[in-house]
């Protein structure tokens, strides 16, 4: 019990007084981890996004810095810190400094009312998936001012394609939401996440509570493959990375940014990727929700509902995006365009019309 | 103030602004700053750039836009009648409807008359992307 | 505090307004408009308006300007380049303005007026203060109401007819759309596309 003592001590000693003076520092704390959850998603997915693009190619990935090379996006962190900061002189100075920031926002504020453990939401607003769809949808123009302001031919391509992307995905991705909505009666993520843990009119057997998983239904099953390969478009991942290939465009819109704007853009591009998979955990895999057990005992407790499953699934997430990434050619923007608006936007809207009768027959 | 139900998108808000300001920051502190004529040009894969890049684009993007937008309209009233079609399709009454189905044949014919529109999009060929 | 909030939210959309209809950066004025449109979603929120932020955050912030980021593009002229605002018509303009505004705060007061009679009527349950300030933010809504579930029965049940008229608006758009932006309507001779959607583009600017 020396650990509890010492957690206690730091307790009494530090956060109790300074939680005497100023009660207010309680509002602080979801910025904190929120914080510290980008910073720490990010630097774990530039090193697995090179061991797992090196795994797919039989090479061996970052080897140096660090047991199996985990010490290198600490490196690329600082290289980037360190670098020198260059705008070019035919740039629209303030504007080109001001997207970073528009770019950055949405990728935060959207973790406002995501639920990464049982409790553990920063705000559970009334709002909530509403919000986070409409938050989804302003980064677009961050990335137009960002390819615009540079005055680049790469960088205005870039952007113009990723801003003709983001917004011809966001309609499936709307529209796959909309069902999850039907399905679920309400718009707050917790909800969501514990009409997935089961109820008494559930049909699932008590040892696999997985079964009542949104996925786990006809409409959930379609939505969330709608919202998987929406999100793939959302996040510039191949197969439509498009804005940014960097065979024909460099690097899409951020071509002329470097140093810490740039990285700014990274962190904020590989964010979005982790917040995506958070979001289709949440909405289609039971969230933080056990799928083995919800009330373990002994051993078992460590796999009961928890944050623990939320980091399982995003991560089994995230590695079928990289997969997806490094064995899909990428699309054309005409096929990108029949992707959406011939196969996924028809597709969402039968779907709704199945989510009716599902709604109808099974309950709300 | 503190029992605000949205204060904490205020201080994400906030947070967010001071997290990238801080980044540029410390790197400000960090980095060299060594200027040059060439580092200032704009990047063309070391071409002299010709012209500005702020040219005219297809009209087809603004399409997309447009198209974009209804249907973003669209799913904004789809929401509200998601979230309560449940209620009302298993407890009309208490809702003050006459029939369950009345919220489905509204939805429907609601989006019927879009698709209408989508098909309409389809036909003409504005969903196909031209090249000239 | 939420007073504070408020101006600190209401000043900034304010210069961000002006700097939309007076900089030659076209470049600018978009950024700005779209800074200011996300700031009304910040008051909008601040009143405990959930619904209204949302869509704003949506269509406006997320929509409507990028359509203008988009139609200006259009335009050779104007992107990129300095473009001239002032048209000489600022004094009618200025008196057109001021007109609406004195028409939506009749409006506005004339609601406000309404429900401080209700709320006398009932026993006073929330007074209005006159403070422009506090009737707009500080007003307390009562608990037991619930912005979002409460939106939903209203739209759907009370105001099925301009639910309905609201698609065939949203077809009318669409078709508009494919008429205006399809490249095979608009027979433009060697790539030049004619400067179209004044009125588009009048309101983004």
């Amino acid at each position: 019990m020396a650990e509890r003592g010492w957690l206690e001590n730091w307790v009494n000693g530090i956060v109790q007084p300074l939680y005497e003076v100023a009660p207010w520092i309680v509002h602080l704390v979801p910025i904190l981890w929120i914080l510290i959850l980008i910073v720490g998603s990010v630097l774990i997915l530039i090193w697995a996004e090179r061991k797992v693009s090196a795994d797919i190619q039989s090479r061996v990935g970052p080897l140096h810095h660090g047991p199996y090379g985990l010490f290198q996006s600490i490196w690329d962190a600082l290289k980037l810190l360190t670098k020198e900061d260059t705008i070019p002189k035919q740039a629209d100075r303030l504007v080109f400094c001001v997207a970073p920031y528009i770019v950055f926002l949405p990728a935060i504020l959207a973790y406002v009312v995501i639920p990464v453990g049982n409790g553990l939401i920063a705000a559970d607003l009334n709002v909530g998936l509403w919000y986070l769809v409409a938050v989804g949808s302003i980064a677009v123009l961050g990335i137009i001012v960002a390819g615009w302001a540079s005055n680049n031919k790469w960088s205005l391509l870039g952007g113009m394609r990723a801003a003709a992307q983001l917004i011809t995905y966001e309609i499936p991705m709307f529209l796959s939401v909309v069902v999850i909505i039907m399905m679920a009666g309400t718009l707050s993520l917790d909800q969501i996440v514990r009409s997935q843990s089961g109820g008494s009119w559930s049909l699932a057997p008590p040892d696999a509570p997985f079964l009542n998983w949104n996925c786990f239904t006809l409409p959930g099953m379609i939505a969330a493959v709608l919202y998987l390969v929406a999100a793939l478009a959302e996040v510039n991942r191949q197969p439509f990375d498009l804005p940014e290939s960097e065979s024909e465009l460099v690097s899409g819109f951020n071509t002329e940014y470097s140093g810490m704007r740039f990285g700014i853009f990274f962190v904020a591009e590989f964010s979005n990727t982790a917040l995506v998979s958070g979001i289709a955990a949440t909405l289609f895999f039971g969230g933080w929700s056990s799928p083995i057990v919800s009330e373990g005992e002994g051993f078992w407790r460590i796999f009961g509902d928890g944050v623990l499953w939320y980091f399982v699934k995003i991560t089994i997430l995230i590695y079928c995006m990289m997969w997806v990434k490094w064995t899909l050619p990428r699309v054309r923007i005409d096929q990108m365009l029949q992707i959406a608006w011939k196969g996924l936007i028809p597709l969402a809207l039968i779907n709704i019309a199945i989510a009716v009768a599902h709604v109808a027959w099974v309950g709300a | 103030m503190t029992g605000h139900p949205y204060l904490q998108l205020l201080i994400m808000t906030v947070g967010g602004i001071l997290f990238v300001a801080a980044a540029m920051i410390v790197s400000w502190l960090l980095r060299p700053n060594r200027p040059s004529e060439v580092k200032a040009s704009t990047y063309e894969c070391g071409e002299e750039p010709v012209g500005s890049a702020w040219f005219q684009f297809p009209a087809q993007f603004y399409l997309i836009a447009l198209l974009f937008v209804v249907f973003e309209v669209e799913a904004a009233f789809l929401i509200p009648w998601a979230l309560k079609l449940g209620d009302f399709l298993h407890h009309a009454a208490a809702e003050g409807v006459g029939s369950p189905w009345f919220v489905v044949v509204e939805m429907a014919i609601f989006l019927a008359i879009l698709i209408l529109g989508w098909v309409y999009a389809l036909r003409k060929g504005a969903l196909e992307w031209i090249t000239e | 505090m939420e007073t504070l909030v408020f101006f600190g939210l209401a000043v900034p959309i304010l210069v961000l307004a002006v700097v939309v209809v007076t900089t030659p950066h076209i470049l600018r004025a978009v950024v700005s408009l779209f800074l200011a449109l996300v700031g009304v979603a910040g008051l909008f929120f601040l009143m405990r308006a959930p619904i209204l932020g949302v869509m704003q955050l949506m269509i406006y912030a997320g929509g409507v300007v990028v359509l203008f980021a988009f139609a200006v593009m259009l335009v050779r002229r104007v992107t990129g380049e300095f473009v001239r605002q002032q048209t000489g018509l600022a004094g009618p303009a200025l008196v057109v303005g001021l007109l609406f505004f004195v028409v939506l705060m009749g409006i506005g007061s004339g609601y406000l007026a309404g429900l401080e009679d209700e709320a006398a009527a009932a026993g006073s349950v929330h007074p209005v203060s006159r403070d422009l300030a506090e009737r707009l933010v500080l007003t307390d809504v009562p608990e037991e109401i619930d912005p979002v579930e409460d939106f939903s029965p209203v739209m759907i049940r009370d105001y099925v007819i301009p639910f309905e008229i609201a698609s065939i608006l949203l077809l009318v758009a669409m078709i508009g759309a494919v008429l205006v932006g399809h490249p095979l309507e608009q027979k433009h001779p060697g790539g030049e596309i004619e400067p179209e959607e004044p009125a588009e583009e009048g309101e983004g600017a």
